[in-house]
């Protein structure tokens, strides 16, 4: 099978025998393409449709009122705050789990790995079950006039708890790909440069 | 942490900073993470056994427990299926667009999922641009399980093309070659070789896109119509619980997803494990 068609060249100019037939590699992109036209484009298409199915004027107006732009700086400064948290732990997380060995990594990988597979809903209900009124700490925290549940901090805390694993998930690899040789290791060897 | 004890150091004193890293995440870990959680656990413990089991197998609980399990189970099926085309295309074609679908396979990570169950509800409602052509098939999307099972595809997409695509990607093409050398078809060679060796990466994304699936709530509410036992998810009756003030029946249902969920994930990991030994290098 040739592979003269310029849309449709194989990735490799090789051998013929690492791809498939013509017929099959137009059949396989259409599938593809179809579902991701189906599921993840139209929907998006349909949000800015419908966004901007009043004119650019009512979307500016709907975004500039006092409401919306409090509720705008309230998602963003709830995560300036969660992320650099997740920033250090994540630091400290992939830094004791790629550079050294000890009992229980395994256990404490799975355990970072937690909140991925925990509802958002639950994650939600947690803090409510120990901050809330009826709470764990809820009477001690409103002797104290200390709010977190409906306030700030409980906003802090859930978006802390659903990206809690991402910083660490990325940098466990890249860490352990640089090896667990300390820089004076390195230094001592001999260099070509 | 109690245990100097337990560590075994690679380099005891190559590397520096061991009891700060680790003393911090486990901190960190245990205050955000593992005691909220077990604050959850110790509340629906407050029911007694007799009362857990009761609200957990009550019929309405039932029916939410079975429905987001089922509509996850099917929608990560799906996604296992498409995601691995998607991801092959992708890696191994040069088409037009390519670089662009690329880039939108992770628009669901991007997309708040409240702003897509609004999307998608008025794709799939009998007026919106699907639902109208389906509509005199007679086919109902919108606020039915079918509506349900279409958020999960859409939210759990990515996890699957995501985790296989790199390994896809490094993939040595000198096997196919080889392969094709001992007198393979191509079909053989991707059923027999290449497809097996993706078989973890595959089994990592349905497990990823099946955890997200059950907990999701914000995309799925809006289509979902939300009709006790026929389509309200195990995650909106615990709203429900909440906002009755019924925290522990709230605690327990979350307990009960939590076990199915990792009853589930603990199966995907055994799996995985002996797809690795059976095909692995």
């Amino acid at each position: 099978m040739s592979d003269a068609s310029p849309l449709l060249v194989s990735e490799t100019r090789g051998p013929a025998v690492t791809t498939e037939r013509l017929p099959v590699r137009i059949i396989l992109i259409t599938v593809g393409v179809t579902f991701l036209i189906l599921f993840l484009l139209l929907p998006l298409a349909a949000v800015f449709v419908e966004a901007f199915r009043a004119g650019l004027g009512a979307y500016v107006a709907a975004i500039t009122e006092p409401d919306a732009v409090a509720a705008i700086k309230l998602t963003l400064l709830g995560a300036a705050i969660a992320v650099p948290a997740n920033v250090i732990f994540g630091l400290a997380a992939s830094w004791a789990i790629a550079k050294f060995d000890f009992v229980g990594k395994s256990m404490l990988n799975t355990l970072i790995d937690l909140p991925f597979s925990v509802s958002p809903v639950i994650s939600g209900l947690i803090y409510v079950l120990l901050f809330g009124l009826q709470g764990v700490f809820g009477h001690w925290l409103q002797d104290h006039h200390i709010q977190i549940i409906f306030a700030l901090p409980g906003i802090v805390l859930a978006t802390i708890f659903v990206t809690f694993p991402f910083v660490a998930r990325e940098l466990v690899p890249l860490m352990q790909e640089q090896g667990t040789l300390a820089p004076s290791d390195k230094a001592g060897r001999p260099s070509s440069r | 942490m109690a245990g100097a004890r337990g560590l075994a150091l690679k380099r005891p004193s190559a590397i520096p900073g061991f009891g700060l890293a680790l003393g911090f995440t486990l901190t960190y870990l245990s205050l955000i993470v593992l005691l909220p959680l077990a604050a959850l656990v110790l509340k629906s413990a407050s029911l007694g056994f007799a009362g857990f089991w009761d609200v957990v197998t009550g019929a309405r609980t039932l029916a939410a427990l079975r429905l987001s399990f089922l509509t996850s189970l099917f929608a990560a099926t799906v996604n296992a299926f498409f995601g691995v085309i998607i991801a092959w295309v992708l890696v191994r074609y040069r088409f037009p667009g390519r670089r662009l679908f690329d880039a939108f396979v992770d628009l669901p990570f991007a997309l708040p999922t409240a702003v897509a169950g609004i999307a998608l509800t008025s794709l799939y409602a009998p007026n919106g641009w699907i639902g109208s052509l389906l509509a005199p098939l007679g086919i109902k999307v919108a606020y039915t399980p079918t509506g349900i099972t279409i958020a999960l595809i859409f939210i759990g997409l990515p996890f699957v093309v995501r985790t296989v695509q790199p390994v896809l990607e490094e993939f040595d093409r000198e096997l196919e070659e080889a392969s094709a050398t001992l007198g393979a078809n191509r079909r053989q060679t991707v059923f027999h070789v290449v497809l097996p060796s993706l078989l973890p990466a595959i089994l990592t994304g349905f497990a990823l896109a099946l955890a997200r699936a059950v907990g999701e709530y914000g995309s799925v509410i809006f289509i979902a119509g939300n009709m006790p036992f026929i389509s309200e998810i195990a995650p909106l009756l615990i709203i429900i619980r909440l906002e009755e003030f019924s925290y522990p029946q709230a605690a327990a249902i979350g307990t009960a997803m939590l076990m199915i969920s990792f009853g589930i994930l603990l199966f995907v990991h055994l799996v995985q494990a002996w797809a690795r030994r059976r095909f692995g290098q």
